[in-house]
């Protein structure tokens, strides 16, 4: 439920899940469809009350089916529905069920038909009790679930409206597919289950995006009947990028009653020029008319006073009947992975040289920079320097994030005596991704020479090259990556090393398929950021630091430890034993900053640029924001 | 040889043109790249391997009997299909309507490239002809203003006004025209026209409520005629004043300066020396007898003109969030959306050949004295 600007925005005020977070703390969830709930004491069991009185835009009854139907719905779509849609939704709830039935969790290829949607029904995830009771069942408990529960791609959505609509499309003559219940019939349980087998009729084994049919949620405005959230969509242009929403007249006020959308419409425009949305805003002050933009940070004083904000930390703008909110951190980090195994995109074998495979070339890179410096003058102080690959706040609370140590700082005598050190003697073992040693020969990190002559440098350096990418127009990360060349290539050239370090922009795109593809040796994360999918420490951990995460474990890591770590954290989380949980976080936390497999750069704040006649709104860091309000109903 | 001999052998070249550059932008946005990079718009953190693989043969880039993605990008033998079997797999499918998914951010997958194009492509048009009729209202009379007043002040200040605009970024003037027609000047405390979007509804010039149309072309002045829909059509006409002068602006210099040359040269010919003998007033003979004949070459820079106001268009969609193909093929560019990119450059091919044909056969018909 990605709105067409690829962010969740839109369906978060469309769509509400059965939790939510207690107004702007990213921390503390809350019943919010769910009137209240009980935890079974080994987590296998989460019992729900239902509040009464809801209805869906389209006038169907909230109540325990529309759970059975929404969450089994996630289920069986397991992120194989065509691109943009279902990965995301999926793979947070299949943590709790059997995940060899989940794609992304058991890195299979499934086989999907009536069999894949039997197995998935008889997962029994939810268990309706009574028209407003049900259980869900877990196979896998996990301490972050009511985190699960309140995401945003949980939105509950309307039964009868969407398996009506689906029906009709998949029955379309067009799509030639060959539904085995073309018709649903039993009672709402049953129905559920015959449009959980006739989607997955639809499905191409294991191809996308070609595989399995789309849904009406997908692409059509009304798909917004099928929410209870306090918008609906009144019409999506795709050719003019303008999707307009429109105040639900029957909205249930949220859990104290009171909320409700005091703007009606609300209009979302793509503007891709940062001096048009700026104009365009002062346009908006003037006229009296509401407004909010996205401003970046390397843009921050076209709206915002310099001299309030590096000597008072106050941003203030300088427009009149224009207010700046902020900055406020969310839970989200930049950084910059420093690979191994590395290879050539267009030969496919690895490159000789692996010099993030030497501990000493990571920690002098990490060595080279001044992230603070960087931070005022770059990234205008709008971010904080970070100390850990977890932001501040994100939960569980207890974590020392604030005190946990970096074994790198700027330092360039330090670098000076590593690269010195890495030159002179040269790392010889070398470990394959899939931990086995590296025949001998096939790597080779010799680069300068192995003694220095009486002048103190080389003589005939063996030449080596190090090309590091940003993607295109990313300013602060172009600082970050050309101060580490400067001061590399300064201890080059001072001794003659022969080794130089070159810094190229690539287009977003074009950088994140070569280094997840392993074909880069230091990249800027910035392209998308490291953002939570839910406020979780662990959902921070697992794909950059926990051993098998998507970011490859470079050379020299301390994987069994990592590893050791890990599975402790999941037991404990598993138990909800929070002070073992969090104990393990903080051993993660320390091994990680010591094996330097990263250099984390900056914990990006966020502020709300928005004309002054909007007096309220909600900032909640768990829900990653380009400069919008999420939550459109507390506007006013 | 006869016209229609020429007209089938130019429809010929053209063709043989799109296929040149079909080869030459897939061989540039497939060949000098690393494979994976295919798979450049689909890759994010969250995706398996397994998803990459089944991706990466969904585009055809993999084979089927790759084993595993490390396998693929290790580029192991019998995993990577090769580049004149994935062009051909490519022409294939575009031959028969079939371009794919788009992979422009937020519709990623679910809507066809084709689909896409040509729901934008009406917006570019629509923007292109209005500034291409703009510049010839203002080039023309500007020549003409500037070869009949040789080195007075018109002419100087025609030149200012022709080479300036020439010389001036889009992207800074389509911003001072923002700053002046949006924030400047205004009545009743809104901006005089819209600062962006193709329908202005929230300026001092626009209806607030225009209602809504029937799409009968896709481009929004025509349907709204079409669907008699005055306050629509005002609307659309007050949104694309801006961006519309900001391409017209920038491009007329060229224009300006061919028109000049060749009314001053024709102003010296001795038929005009004999018609003002005869007593006929000046407007009559610089309008009906010299332009008549200075014009003509100002005819062939018209293929030029495409070519400039379809690669500016890119710029000037930028800058007022106008919804054509120009701002999407620069996403496209940086997701590496490959059909897309192809298709805007076939379409663009198709365009500018088209219209340089349409210009030499013009021509050939209004100056007789041409063969080919």
């Amino acid at each position: 439920m990605y709105d067409i600007y690829g962010s969740s925005v839109v369906p978060m005020n469309v769509y509400e899940p059965l939790f939510s977070y207690n107004g702007t703390n990213g921390v503390n969830t809350v019943p919010w469809l769910a009137q209240s709930y009980t935890l079974s004491f080994d987590g296998h069991t989460l019992s729900l009350t239902l509040r009464s009185g809801i209805t869906f835009a389209d006038g169907e009854p909230f109540n325990s089916s529309a759970v059975y139907f929404t969450y089994n719905r996630i289920l069986v779509m397991d992120g194989s529905a065509p691109i943009g849609h279902g990965t995301q939704a999926s793979w947070i709830f299949q943590q709790l069920l059997n995940t060899s039935l989940s794609t992304t969790l058991c890195a299979c290829t499934q086989v999907y038909g009536t069999q894949y949607a039997q197995d998935v029904i008889a997962e029994h995830f939810v268990q309706i009790t009574g028209p407003l009771t049900l259980e869900l069942h877990i196979t896998n408990p996990n301490s972050a679930l009511l985190y699960f529960l309140a995401h945003p791609v949980s939105g509950i959505v309307a039964p009868g409206f969407v398996m009506q609509h689906d029906l009709a499309l998949w029955s379309e003559s067009s799509n030639d597919y060959q539904l085995p219940y073309p018709k649903l019939s039993g009672n709402e349980t049953q129905m559920t289950n015959e449009y959980m087998i006739d989607y997955q009729a639809t499905c191409n084994t294991g191809a996308t995006p070609k595989g399995c049919a789309q849904t009406y949620l997908d692409n059509s405005v009304d798909g917004s009947q099928a929410g209870t959230g306090p918008y609906t969509v009144q019409s999506v242009n795709t050719a003019t990028n303008i999707i307009t929403l429109s105040a639900n007249p029957n909205y249930w006020g949220g859990p104290s009653g009171n909320v409700h959308a005091q703007i009606k419409t609300i209009i979302y425009k793509y503007v891709p020029d940062q001096t048009t949305r700026e104009i365009d805003l002062q346009n908006a002050a003037a006229a009296g008319q509401a407004m909010v933009i996205d401003v970046a940070p390397t843009n921050i004083y076209d709206v915002a006073s310099r001299s309030d904000w590096i000597n008072h930390n106050n941003l203030v703008s300088t427009t009149p009947g224009v207010t700046i909110y902020g900055p406020y951190t969310q839970y989200a980090t930049w950084f910059i992975p420093l690979d191994t195994n590395v290879t050539n995109p267009f030969t496919g074998t690895y490159y000789s040289f692996q010099p993030f495979a030497d501990y000493r070339l990571r920690l002098a890179f990490a060595d080279s920079v001044n992230l603070t410096l960087i931070n005022e003058q770059v990234n205008n102080k709008l971010g904080t320097v970070a100390n850990s690959i977890l932001p501040p706040g994100i939960p569980p609370s207890g974590t020392n994030v604030s005190s946990s140590k970096l074994a790198y700082s700027y330092n360039p005598d330090v670098v000076q005596s590593l690269l010195l050190s890495a030159m002179e003697n040269p790392i010889t073992h070398f470990t394959l991704e899939n931990g086995t040693a590296a025949p001998s020969g096939e790597f080779s990190n010799a680069f300068g020479c192995t003694a220095l002559n009486a002048a103190g440098t080389c003589n005939h350096p063996i030449p080596q090259t190090i090309p590091l990418v940003y993607a295109t127009g990313d300013t602060i990360d172009e600082a970050i990556l050309n101060q580490i060349a400067g001061t590399i290539n300064n201890v080059s050239t001072t001794y003659n090393m022969g080794l130089s370090v070159d810094v190229t922009p690539l287009p977003c795109g074009q950088m994140t398929s070569e280094a997840f593809s392993g074909e880069v040796y230091a990249w800027a994360e910035s392209c998308f950021g490291w953002y939570d999918d839910y406020p979780w420490a662990l959902d921070f951990f697992e794909p950059i630091v926990a051993p098998g995460g998507i970011y490859a474990a470079p050379e020299g890591w301390n994987t069994a430890q990592m590893g050791e770590y890990w599975n402790a954290a999941l037991q404990a989380s598993s138990q909800g034993d929070m002070t073992s949980l969090i104990n393990s976080i903080n051993s993660m936390n320390a091994l990680a900053n010591e094996q330097v497999s990263n250099l984390w750069t900056f914990y990006p704040d966020i502020y709300m640029v928005m004309t002054s006649n909007i007096r309220g709104f909600a900032f909640n860091p768990g829900f990653y924001t380009t400069g919008e309000p999420s939550q459109m109903a507390l506007l006013y | 040889m006869r016209l229609y001999e020429y007209v089938l052998r130019r429809i010929l070249f053209m063709v043989f043109v799109l296929f040149a550059l079909s080869v030459l932008i897939f061989y540039l946005t497939r060949g000098l790249l690393p494979p994976t990079t295919a798979l450049a718009p689909y890759i994010n953190p969250r995706l398996t391997d397994a998803g990459k693989l089944s991706i990466a043969r969904a585009v055809g880039v993999a084979t089927s009997s790759c084993p595993s993605f490390s396998d693929f990008a290790a580029l192991q033998n019998g995993c990577i299909t090769p580049l004149w079997t994935q062009y051909l797999y490519w022409l294939k499918n575009v031959l028969v309507g079939n371009w794919g998914y788009t992979l422009l951010p937020g519709i990623s997958g679910t809507e066809s490239t084709w689909s896409v194009f040509f729901g934008r492509f009406p917006y570019t048009a629509e923007l292109d002809i209005v500034a291409a009729a703009l510049t010839f209202l203002i080039a023309v009379p500007l020549g003409i203003i500037s070869a009949t007043h040789n080195n007075k002040a018109p002419d100087h200040l025609s030149r200012i006004v022709s080479l300036g605009g020439y010389s001036i970024p889009q992207f800074w003037f389509g911003a001072m025209l923002l700053l002046v027609f949006v924030l400047y000047v205004r009545i009743g405390g809104l901006g005089l026209l819209p600062a962006s979007g193709a329908l202005g509804t929230t300026c001092a010039l626009c209806f607030s409520n225009p209602g809504t149309i029937t799409a009968y072309t896709g481009v929004p002045l025509l349907d709204a005629l079409l669907s008699r829909n005055i306050p629509y059509f005002w609307d659309s006409v007050v949104a694309i004043i801006l961006p519309a002068m900001t391409l017209a602006i920038t491009s007329l210099g060229l224009l300006t300066r061919i028109v000049r040359s060749n009314m001053m040269e024709v102003l010296r010919q001795d038929y005009i020396t004999m018609a003002r003998s005869k007593g006929l007033k000046e407007r009559t003979v610089v309008y009906s007898h010299a332009l008549r004949n200075a014009i003509l070459p100002a005819i062939t820079v018209t293929g030029l003109l495409v070519t400039y106001l379809i690669g500016g268009s890119v710029i000037v969609e930028i800058v007022f969030s106008w919804p054509g193909v120009g701002s999407a093929a620069l996403v496209a560019a940086d997701v590496l959306d490959i059909n897309f990119l192809e298709l805007f450059v076939l379409v663009a091919g198709v365009i500018i050949v088209v219209t340089n044909l349409t210009v030499d056969i013009l021509y050939a018909v209004l100056d007789p004295r041409i063969r080919y």
